[in-house]
């Protein structure tokens, strides 16, 4: 083939941009640490990128619920422990001691001392963790439980029920299953008609009706029966009440200090509950951990370059364009004209 | 044979005079080396005898030649290298225009070196997460509106982006492509006369083919062309070439006779109009009048090849989105595909949280088109006044309310908005045709990544032309053009056989000198 000097030059300048072209693309890379800077430069490269990104994404956000939901629950904890740390000291100081013998001065202590219980329950059920009632169930303004005054004693109403009211059983039936349920990464599914599955959620609701217990249960004692309140702060009360009744016996009162262990009982075995929930959150925090690490793996893999393979690149083709410019000035330096006598 | 007695002088005279012209030739060749397309000339030379069929009153004898004469002068020029390297800029010409183009739209939509409107999906979902930790609260409701309001307007400014894009590639092809072509063609017709005038009168006007040569193939860029020439009679036995240029492979009907569609015909000139404004959603429409002013109908589907066809592929593309019996380049995914693709998402996204947004009461509308229409498009979405104007709680959160009490720390319409970022959607053009079925940011996905391998295969595409009109063109130049070497080996090797017809006359001289001042003194 016929070389001229012009298609020597042409195709040197064409090469020596192709060079510089490569030299500034490796760079890029070195600088940035990207594999590639638009989609088409590596279209599979970028569909996998789109899809971890997503994924990743997905577990930062239920990073972020895992922890909201373990401070949450951290909060209840602490206040059912509260609540039952406080009934079993006033139970092992107070009411275990307590015998047909004791003076009525004696008695008044105790019930005072029961008068702070009733008070440091309700404010305990009644507590708020970010604005938001603890165990408030699906409400979000009204608070759980309040007192009745029209009524001596008052009543103790949970979300406007009397709590003590037979009737008023079905509702709290109701209240006790309401769910709040959060989306921590178990796969989230709704069914055809739109009811999500329950499995696939977690439920963040804790109705206060449930640790509190309501109505009443009808007890026989040998002077026949008698009906004593299921719930926490009528049954002290009820407890406050014989305890400053004149006609004190223990035989009056041992049916409702035997409710009082029972009760006492069910809501340590109800803050134990809570503490197993707050392992499992921890576990489903582990494993997002873990996820989330593997993902970052997988997107350093597919979006990142080796640092070292990056510059070894990088400097082979800055050798390749040097090569090429020192080449170029030989080419094009002489002509025949030169050596021309 | 008797031999005349100054046939020497004529001998060298002719070598003197065509090396002389061979220099001036090396001249102009070295002069020109680096001028864009001059084609290197050398001179036509035949050896010279004078001769005679007939024994009886010709010569006998030995039969020398006397000398060297110069036909003319010419091209060193392939014509079907001509014909390939115009072949290969039609191609390279579409994908290079198809290519800049996408790569415009690419910049708009591409995510991989920041988050866009993939991010802004992400991110509503994480505030309507963060929505279920705090149900109803109106703080946390606005985050989730703002979060929503920034999706649609990002909606917006893609839709406009791409409406840019679109209007740059229209005027392009208008102000740009069109008028070129009209004016190259008009500049051809005209060289096509001054080199015919030239022709006849014997000039063979090199200078001025280079530069018709250039045009045509810059004309080549634009659309697909191939060159005719015709020999022309034009008396005293003498021919020369007319040329014209039609769209190769072309033809259009005129009553029973199949005729081609003639760009230039030697000194006539067709025109290139394109007769539409653009509209939304209209597609461009080009219109060619003939040589002979007969073809004059929409030429769209006449294209073949060229940055015409480059720009009306891109600009008329509607891929899945193409009417039931599509126009010439509706097939192809161009900027309009890529738009109603965009419309498509954010139709049936608005779709999905309007009716997920259910209470009691009924319908509470969270997206609108702006303007009012019904049909949502990337363009208009917007969110709906009521909620923009709501200061309270606007979002439904439950839809199973336990009856009588306060339920606004429910979550299960939350969860169930959230879901639909999780679930398959059949996405379907208006035609409903089915497109592609999953979720809103995979359908986002999906097309985002469908524009990247689009560009991919255009550069692949355009890598592979425009590498091969290089080539050709690179065959092109070792035929046509100057090399220094050898016009200084031609320097050398002229001077010296000058020298030597000169060497020739002087002892030519001498001889006679010596024939007659000193013989037989």
């Amino acid at each position: 083939m016929r070389i001229t000097t012009g298609m020597m030059s042409n195709k040197y300048i064409k090469n020596l941009g192709k060079s510089a072209n490569e030299l500034y693309y490796l760079h890029d890379r070195v600088a940035t640490g990207r594999k590639f800077f638009t989609g088409s430069e590596d279209p599979v490269g970028a569909i996998k990128a789109y899809k971890l990104r997503r994924e990743y994404r997905l577990t930062q956000m239920y990073d972020s619920s895992i922890s909201d939901v373990e401070s949450f629950y951290t909060s209840a904890e602490t206040n059912l422990m509260h609540i039952s740390d406080n009934m079993e000291r006033v139970y092992t100081s107070y009411l275990r001691g307590i015998t047909g013998t004791m003076s009525a001065d004696d008695r008044e202590a105790i019930a005072k001392e029961l008068d702070n219980l009733q008070q440091s329950i309700l404010t305990s059920l009644n507590t708020k963790f970010e604005d938001k009632y603890v165990f408030g169930g699906t409400s979000r303004e009204e608070i759980p439980f309040t007192l009745d005054k029209s009524t001596d004693p008052p009543t103790l109403m949970f979300k406007g029920l009397s709590v003590s009211d037979p009737k008023n059983a079905a509702d709290f039936e109701k209240l006790k299953k309401e769910v709040i349920n959060v989306d921590l990464g178990l796969g989230m599914k709704f069914d055809d008609s739109g009811n999500v599955n329950q499995d696939t959620v977690f439920n963040i609701s804790m109705s206060g009706i449930k640790f509190m217990g309501y109505g009443t249960e009808t007890v026989d004692i040998p002077s026949g029966q008698i009906e004593i309140s299921n719930d926490l702060y009528s049954l002290i009360g009820e407890i406050k009440d014989k305890l400053r009744d004149p006609d004190f016996s223990m035989e009056d009162i041992s049916p409702y200090i035997e409710k009082y262990e029972q009760q006492k009982k069910q809501v340590l075995v109800n803050a134990t509950d809570i503490g197993a929930k707050s392992n499992y959150l921890e576990f489903l925090s582990l494993r997002n951990t873990s996820n989330q690490d593997n993902l970052n793996a997988k997107i350093l893999d597919v979006e990142y370059v080796d640092s070292a393979e990056a510059i070894m690149d990088f400097s082979m083709q800055r050798y390749a364009y040097n090569a090429a410019l020192s080449m170029g000035n030989r080419i094009l330096e002489n002509s025949f004209i030169d050596f021309m006598r | 044979m008797l031999r005349p007695t100054f046939l020497g002088f004529r001998t060298a005279t002719s070598g003197l005079k065509i090396n002389q012209s061979i220099m001036d030739i090396v001249g102009q060749n070295m002069s020109n080396i680096n001028t864009k397309g001059y084609t290197r000339q050398r001179l036509d030379v035949t050896s010279l005898g004078y001769n005679t069929n007939s024994i009886k009153f010709g010569p006998t004898g030995v039969v020398i030649g006397q000398g060297v004469h110069a036909n003319g002068t010419s091209q060193c020029r392939d014509a079907f290298l001509d014909l390939r390297y115009r072949a290969q800029a039609a191609k390279s010409g579409s994908e290079q225009v198809q290519l800049e183009a996408l790569g415009d739209l690419e910049k708009i939509m591409d995510e991989i070196n920041n988050d866009k409107i993939n991010e802004q999906f992400s991110n509503l979902v994480e505030q309507l997460r963060n929505l279920t930790e705090h149900p109803s609260d109106p703080v946390m409701e606005g985050v989730v509106r703002t979060s929503a309001q920034m999706l649609t307007q990002m909606f917006n400014n893609y839709s406009n982006q791409i409406n840019t894009v679109r209007d740059q590639q229209y005027d392009y092809l208008k102000d740009g492509a069109v008028v070129k072509v009209n004016q190259l063609m008009e500049n051809i017709a005209g060289l096509n006369k001054q080199i015919r005038d030239d022709n006849i009168s014997g000039n063979p006007a090199l200078e001025l083919n280079d530069q018709r040569n250039l045009m045509i193939d810059e004309l080549a860029d634009y659309m697909d062309i191939e060159v005719v020439t015709t020999q022309v009679n034009i008396g005293a036995g003498k021919q020369i070439d007319e040329l014209s240029i039609v769209l190769r492979g072309q033809t259009y009907k005129e009553g029973k006779e199949t005729k081609q569609i003639k760009l230039i015909d030697n000194d006539k000139f067709g025109e290139l109009n394109i007769n539409e404004e653009l509209t939304n959603d209209n597609k461009v429409v080009l219109q060619f009048k003939d040589t002979e002013e007969k073809f004059n109908s929409a030429f769209n589907s006449k294209i073949n090849g060229g940055q015409i066809e480059g720009y009306l592929k891109f600009l008329n593309g509607k891929g899945d989105f193409a009417e039931p019996s599509p126009g010439t380049f509706q097939d192809e995914k161009g900027i309009l595909y890529y738009r109603s693709m965009l419309d498509t998402l954010a139709s049936t996204f608005a779709k999905a949280m309007n009716d997920a947004n259910v209470d009691v009461d009924g319908h509470k509308e969270l997206f609108d088109a702006r303007g009012g229409g019904t049909v949502i498009t990337a363009e208009n979405i917007k969110i709906s006044q009521d909620w923009l104007n709501s200061t309270g709680s606007y979002l439904v959160n439950t839809t199973i309310p336990s009856e009588g009490n306060d339920n606004t720390g429910a979550t299960d319409n939350i969860l169930r908005m959230i879901d639909l970022f999780n679930k398959d959607y059949n996405f379907k053009t208006p035609g409903g045709a089915d497109i592609f079925k999953g979720k809103f940011q995979e359908f986002l996905t999906h097309t985002i990544t469908g524009l990247n391998l689009h560009k991919a295969d255009t550069q692949t595409s355009y890598d592979t032309y425009s590498e091969g009109q290089f080539q050709l063109d690179y065959a092109r130049s070792s035929m046509s053009s100057v090399d220094l070497n050898e016009e200084g080996v031609n320097l050398l090797q002229y001077s010296k056989s000058y020298n030597a017809s000169a060497r020739l006359m002087t002892v030519l001289d001498e001889m006679l000198d010596a024939l007659i001042n000193k013989m037989a003194m």
